[in-house]
């Protein structure tokens, strides 16, 4: 009698545990419209930080300790080996440099005065949970560059770029704190169209 | 007969079980969310031997009251400096001496169901922050706690989406 009752109370225990995980997954796996709304802005707000820092790092008045601070800011934002497009309406040929070097180059620019804006940004690609997990998505910007030399010289044009957007939940432990957030990675961004 | 049987009391017990198991679930999230909603509150005991055990309270309540407000009014002018680098710089500094140090944590919410569940931003430090102001002139998010330390300095702050 007593192992009948012990054997019971094991098959109960195994499928209140499995009850338990599915309740678990599917808790993790239900994420409100709200909620994926806001994950959706965060992602969003990166990419707006990132034209930000471009326009500062590019603009020539920023000092170089500034310009240098941001470039790593900026930085922050990719995922490893992410890579820019470069274009230019004198070539159809598009060069991309990893996102550090771009950055250089863009505060190396040979003009007197440099003027970078984005606008437009929106999502081409809802994010959508991929099978490992992650949720990816593509966001297009247009960039306004104009760089001017002190001899009146300029140059002028706008790209369309397509920015592929990685958002994963981690975990990190703060001041004997574990804290579960939303990390918002930029991946290539590639250019799409070139005009004057 | 008896195989029918023991397989009817055994799903009845699983089904209770679960039920408790979930109702306890329930309860732990309903606790939890309590706990984010009273962390703000100071814990007063009242007795009526010791009505001054809340005087402390109250004045590390209005401390912390007053940094938040003080703190609010440092990241708007930081953000609102517009490309003037020296005011940013400034305020950046004067708001920095509100902190134990420049490494102190910055948690960011950017949604809370109703529930109590928060979804959190990567976690930053003070320093880093009070840049990001600066460098995108947005001030995206109010204050919503303050931890601080006996000598009145901030040693995490908590911000939520405006």
């Amino acid at each position: 009698m007593k192992s009948i009752i012990i054997k019971n109370l094991s098959k109960i225990s195994f499928v209140a545990s499995l009850l338990c995980v599915a309740a678990s997954a599917f808790a993790q796996d239900n994420i409100s419209p709200q909620r994926k709304q806001a994950i959706d802005s965060l992602a969003l707000e990166k990419v707006r930080d990132l034209s930000k820092y471009i326009s500062i790092i590019g603009d020539k008045e920023t000092a170089y300790s500034e310009a240098t601070r941001v470039m790593e800011r900026a930085g922050e934002l990719f995922a490893p080996d992410s890579e820019m497009g470069v274009s230019s309406l004198t070539t159809e040929e598009i060069t991309y440099y990893k996102v550090q070097e771009y950055f250089q180059r863009l505060m190396a620019l040979n003009y007197d005065k440099v003027k970078i804006d984005w606008y437009d940004i929106h999502y081409i690609s809802d994010l959508e949970k991929q099978p490992d997990g992650k949720y990816v998505g593509v966001v297009t910007v247009y960039q306004r560059f104009e760089g001017t030399s002190e001899d009146g010289l300029s140059y002028k044009d706008t790209t369309k770029k397509d920015i592929t957007i990685y958002v994963e939940k981690k975990k990190t432990q703060i001041a004997g704190r574990t804290i579960e957030f939303w990390d918002v990675m930029l991946g290539d961004i590639r250019v799409t169209e070139t005009s004057a | 007969m008896n195989r029918i049987k023991s397989f009817f009391n055994l799903a009845a017990m699983a089904l209770i079980l679960s039920a408790g198991l979930f109702a306890c679930k329930g309860s732990k999230k309903a606790a939890d969310a309590s706990k984010d909603s009273d962390q703000d509150k100071p814990v007063v005991v009242i007795k009526d031997d010791q009505p001054e055990i809340t005087e402390p309270v109250e004045r590390d309540t209005n401390t912390r009251e007053d940094a938040k407000m003080r703190l609010d009014n440092y990241f708007n002018s930081i953000a609102n400096a517009s490309g003037n680098a020296t005011a940013a710089n400034r305020n950046i500094n004067e708001a920095k001496a509100l902190f134990a140090s420049g490494d102190v944590p910055v948690f960011i919410v950017i949604h809370q169901s109703t529930d109590g569940t928060k979804d959190y931003d990567e976690p930053t430090t003070i320093k880093d922050y009070l840049n990001y102001l600066k460098d995108t002139g947005k001030n995206l998010n109010n204050i919503a706690a303050v931890k601080t330390n006996s000598s009145g300095k901030i040693t995490e702050l908590e911000l939520i989406r405006k």
